[in-house]
């Protein structure tokens, strides 16, 4: 049984339809990336889970229990880190800590073991005692998320968890999310911008936008969703690379990426696949020195861009712009 | 009821509270002007006060004869026939008491401001919302965060003031006279409700406004009926006697429990989330 399941849920205020007949079940120690522009209604969706909010229709469980009947033993299960890092400023980091752990039922004992590890593990522990308000923004934000660990939560709910950290950090953390899963069994559902952290981290994304689910699965799935390399990467002699331009045109598009790089795609796209086998056979003929081939498969950002063509600020992108008209989606998953 | 949880947050905002001299300066003052400043002015000051109302001509000197034939007028003060000790009873007795009012009230409001419409302005609200702690205990934790400290100023502020007003009034009486009975009413009776119907007034606002601006204009308003006590009390019309402040301190119980049943109606986690 999913740990999460969503069935057709929408949430309106007043004529804004915040999120928009999702359907969408995450299973147990499975980590699904909700991504979306700002206002796609990932947070909205999160509260939603977490019985903050009711939804105007559709239906909720949350290993089985309904967080609108029940919506504290929901939160029991659940951890949360939202999008801000809503620390105590005067409190340090482990009063923090300890108060949650204490809010939520946690042994004092078994708090101050799990706190230590926690602040070590994050690498907290020389700032365990400083006021939260003294501290970067990436630090709070490690310590919100320690506070949404601290009670090993079955099901952890996680807004945007590498923002404002250093690369380092966001690694480190990233890290921890997926030990989570893979170790502890928990369940993950967090949002985030950063496609290649969902495409390394997730075992499925989910992509919203203006309240709707437009397509759910696991990044490679979604990857061939939209089609094979329609591009492909070829690295010739520096000195033979004018040779291999003019053997392809017009037949293809060449883009010089350097001197001896050339990304190569067809010059009228049909979304097909691309025959990479005749434009190697092409250049064989007229005696162009192929050094590497390389198909260009698309991105998890391909398709989010895919996704996102119409939308003001986000350009169609290079070559899926016909994605959208071959497979119209509802809101299901 | 899960209590441990219930500690935790009126420990927290507590903390917060002590640790923030914006907030815990304000608290301090309040007590320190109403209990030991005004009547050390008042009382201390009556020789100078009584000298400067004799020594003044005409009008200028009448609002001082005039106070001494109210408090004679009164039969409230002890039996004391020296206009210094009329005076310093006056003062201490009648005159203060509704002030004194103000040390609970401001103090609950200025934390509660601070617990619901501060944490909601700092972010901090919605990572509470996401516990699992029910709408109930979330109120509880936040009420006693405010109320125990109103009740703990205000009785520390009672025992302070004990000890000035019987050393203010020496001199003029030459005995221990405070606390009186109404005194002690208004103190372990009367202040604890005001700080719950302050609380309570705080709680329903909070949830209504988006900021702690808002939060602390309507805490100021809270502080309007006092004063129409203490005018009430200048002016002779409503003088505080056991009876009176017996009766004032159920109506205020009563206000405040109906208020705070109110304010945990409007209190759900929906109406403060849509306002995060």
């Amino acid at each position: 049984m999913a740990v999460i399941q969503l069935r057709e849920v929408t949430r309106r205020f007043g004529d804004v339809t915040a999120v928009d007949g999702v359907t969408l079940d995450v299973e147990e120690g499975e980590i699904v990336g909700l991504l979306g522009h700002n206002g796609a209604g990932k947070t909205t969706l999160m509260r939603l889970i977490n019985g903050l909010l009711r939804p105007d229709g559709g239906g909720i469980r949350v290993v089985g229990v309904d967080p609108t009947q029940r919506g504290h033993e929901v939160r029991r299960l659940t951890g949360v880190l939202t999008e801000y890092p809503a620390l105590e400023g005067y409190l340090s980091p482990r009063e923090n800590l300890q108060t949650y752990a204490a809010i939520n039922g946690v042994d004092h004992g078994a708090a101050t073991e799990r706190i230590t590890h926690l602040l070590d593990r994050l690498g907290l522990s020389t700032k365990a005692d400083e006021a939260c308000r003294d501290l970067s923004a990436g630090l709070k934000q490690r310590v919100a998320l320690a506070r949404a660990l601290m009670h090993q939560p079955a099901v952890l709910l996680l807004d945007e968890p590498t923002t404002n950290m250093d690369p380092v950090a966001a690694r480190e953390v990233r890290t921890l999310v997926s030990e989570a899963a893979r170790s502890n069994g928990q369940t993950v559902l967090l949002s985030t911008h950063n496609l290649a952290e969902a495409e390394s981290l997730c075992d499925r994304v989910a992509i919203m936008r203006a309240g709707r689910l437009l397509r759910s699965g696991a990044p490679d799935e979604l990857r061939r969703d939209l089609g094979t390399a329609e591009h492909v990467r070829i690295t010739t002699d520096p000195e033979r690379s004018k040779s291999l331009q003019e053997g392809l045109a017009p037949r293809w598009l060449v883009t010089p990426l350097d001197a001896a790089t050339m990304e190569v795609r067809r010059a009228v796209s049909n979304g097909a696949p691309l025959a990479v086998a005749d434009i190697v056979a092409h250049l064989a003929a007229r005696s162009v020195p192929i050094h590497r081939v390389e198909p260009v498969e698309p991105t998890l950002e391909d398709l989010y861009v895919a996704l996102h063509a119409d939308d003001p600020g986000v350009g169609p992108g290079p070559g899926p712009g016909e994605f959208l008209a071959e497979k119209p989606t509802g809101g299901r998953a | 009821m899960n209590r441990g949880a219930v500690r935790a947050i009126a420990r927290k905002d507590l903390a917060s509270v002590v640790r923030n001299r914006g907030v815990l300066i304000p608290l301090l003052v309040t007590p320190f002007i109403v209990l030991v400043v005004m009547p050390v002015l008042l009382v201390g000051g009556v020789e100078s006060l009584g000298r400067a109302g004799a020594d003044l001509p005409g009008a200028a000197a009448q609002p001082f004869a005039a106070i001494g034939e109210q408090v004679t007028a009164t039969d409230r003060i002890d039996d004391v026939a020296d206009p210094r000790a009329q005076w310093a009873t006056f003062v201490l007795e009648v005159f203060l008491a509704p002030l004194y009012l103000l040390v609970p009230l401001i103090v609950a409001t200025v934390i509660a401001a601070d617990s619901f419409a501060g944490e909601r302005e700092r972010g901090t609200l919605e990572a509470l919302l996401h516990t699992a702690t029910t709408d109930r205990e979330l109120l509880l934790g936040k009420f006693l965060a405010a109320w125990v400290p109103a009740v703990t100023v205000s009785l520390t502020g009672f025992v302070v003031y004990s000890v000035i007003a019987n050393a203010l009034a020496w001199p003029a009486l030459g005995r221990v006279f405070f606390p009186t009975p109404a005194w002690l009413l208004l103190a372990l009776f009367v202040a604890p409700g005001i700080a719950a119907l302050g609380l309570a007034i705080m709680v329903i606002a909070s949830s209504r406004v988006k900021s702690l601006q808002a939060a602390h204009q309507i805490g100021s308003l809270v502080v309007l009926p006092v004063i129409l006590l203490l005018i009430a009390q200048v002016t002779g019309v409503l003088l505080f006697g056991p009876g009176l402040v017996m009766a004032l301190g159920v109506g205020i119980w009563v206000a405040a429990l109906s208020l705070l049943a109110l304010g945990a109606s409007s209190l759900r986690r929906e109406r403060l989330a849509l306002r995060l």
